[in-house]
């Protein structure tokens, strides 16, 4: 194992790229079919452009997608499982947040 | 090195059959994936099982493992140590998959060596010698404080990387990282080019920070805005009053009106996390809940007496009658 090293990130990361089909499906490790399903399914939604012919994915798409691809290879789910599983661990998040903030609230 | 009991792990009798393997391997992956699971150590956890199930699934590691697990449990305690003769007789193992990411234990290797656990992802590499390394995801937890103002944040990682010659080899990483302020919970933050090292001339994969919030002892957060309860005495929410509130930004002076009452909320405007690029930033909303000393003096029990007479009228469950 090499010595720990020491990088010092100073520039604040960029919430602005985005990345075209091409580069999230190499990001992800995914055929390209599977990231168009993964969109048909409503995993997740390409950035809304002003023409819809070119899709762009932010930085929260790709992640999902990654989520996705995860779940799929590793738990053996097809998209309509993984779209459910992510809707519903979506819905877990939220009110898990509910209950801090309502806890939060009480005497 | 300890050793390591793979049914144990998936807690199955050594003489489980292939398919009760596969059902326990299932089961436990589910539970503990870590995309899914709120366990807590999900992650070590998934790890563990996957690395049983590599073994346990395949007759020839199998057989092997049982043979060393029955020396084993003849051996004193002490820990467990690898001969050479193990590690000659699985040196021809190099070249086997795995289904889920590489990233096995010490003892896995010192039985099928580290060549058996190469990933699909570099497993595949004839199919181009030149590949992305791969993205690393890692959570950060801020405190909301660090969060506002924005934070630099030291984050010590270790990172699987492929060496010259493609094998996959853990390196330790230390990062300082500059927090922007006005991050959310769940947002994640890419640091581009500090994921995995690429192969060939693919690039570096990306480091992808997942920020979380530490609780806060008063503060809540929902999305932009910060949560506060604020305790005040009854007389000051009948009187109205002008109260010290904390933010995160300092205290300031919140006026109370007169008549106010538990629940009411009142908003403090601009208080909450920054807006992203500048955007509008969230505010905070502050529920007031009309806090009684827990014991009272004589002479304030005659005024309660004298104010329960003033205000006769006042039925605070009028709810119940209709």
């Amino acid at each position: 194992m090499s010595k720990s090293e020491i990088v010092v990130i100073e520039s604040s990361p960029s919430e602005h790229r985005l990345f075209s089909l091409e580069e999230v499906c190499e990001r992800c490790g995914a055929h390209t079919e599977i990231v168009v399903e993964m969109v048909e399914y409503g995993i997740v939604e390409p950035v809304e452009q002003a023409s819809a012919s070119v899709w762009y994915f932010n930085t929260q798409a790709v992640v999902r997608l990654q989520r996705a691809q995860r779940l799929m290879d590793e738990l053996e789910l097809n998209l309509s499982g993984v779209a459910l599983s992510l809707e519903l661990l979506d819905k877990i998040d939220g009110l898990q947040k509910h209950i801090v903030v309502l806890k939060s609230q009480l005497p | 090195m300890e050793f390591k009991d793979y049914y144990k792990v998936l807690g199955l009798s050594e003489q489980a059959d292939a398919s009760a393997i596969k059902a326990a391997y299932r089961k436990l992956a589910r539970k503990y994936h870590p995309d899914v699971s709120k366990e807590k150590d999900a992650e070590q956890h998934f790890k563990e099982v996957n690395e049983a199930y590599t073994v346990l699934k395949d007759g020839e590691k199998r057989a092997e493992y049982d043979l060393l697990r029955q020396q084993a449990t003849h051996q004193a305690e002490g820990g467990f140590r690898a001969s050479s003769d193990w590690q000659n007789a699985s040196s021809d193992h190099a070249g086997f998959g795995q289904e889920a990411g590489g990233d096995f234990s010490d003892f896995f290797d010192s039985i099928f060596g580290a060549q058996a656990r190469g990933s699909t992802h570099y497993s595949n590499s004839r199919r181009s010698v030149n590949q992305r390394g791969r993205d690393i995801h890692h959570k950060i937890a801020l405190f909301l404080e660090e969060a506002f103002e924005g934070c630099q944040r030291q984050l010590s990682l270790r990172v699987t990387e492929p060496d010259a010659n493609g094998v996959l080899r853990p390196r330790d990483k230390t990062l300082k990282v500059k927090i922007p302020a006005g991050v959310m919970q769940g947002q994640h933050i890419r640091l581009a080019g500090q994921g995995e090292a690429g192969i060939g001339e693919g690039k570096a994969g990306d480091l992808l920070l997942e920020i979380e919030f530490a609780p806060h002892p008063y503060f809540a957060v929902d999305g932009r805005n910060i949560l506060l309860t604020l305790p005040v005495s009854c007389w000051e929410a009948a009187l109205g009053s002008s109260v010290e509130v904390p933010t995160l930004s300092g205290k300031v002076k919140l006026k109370v009106p007169k008549g106010a009452n538990s629940g009411n909320k009142l908003r403090i405007k601009g208080k909450g996390l920054a807006g992203k690029e500048g955007g509008q930033a969230g505010d905070q909303i502050v529920t007031l809940q009309v806090s009684l000393p827990s014991s009272h003096s004589s002479e304030a029990e005659a005024l309660y007496l004298k104010l329960s007479e003033c205000e006769a009228d006042f039925n605070p469950r009028h709810v119940f009658e209709r």
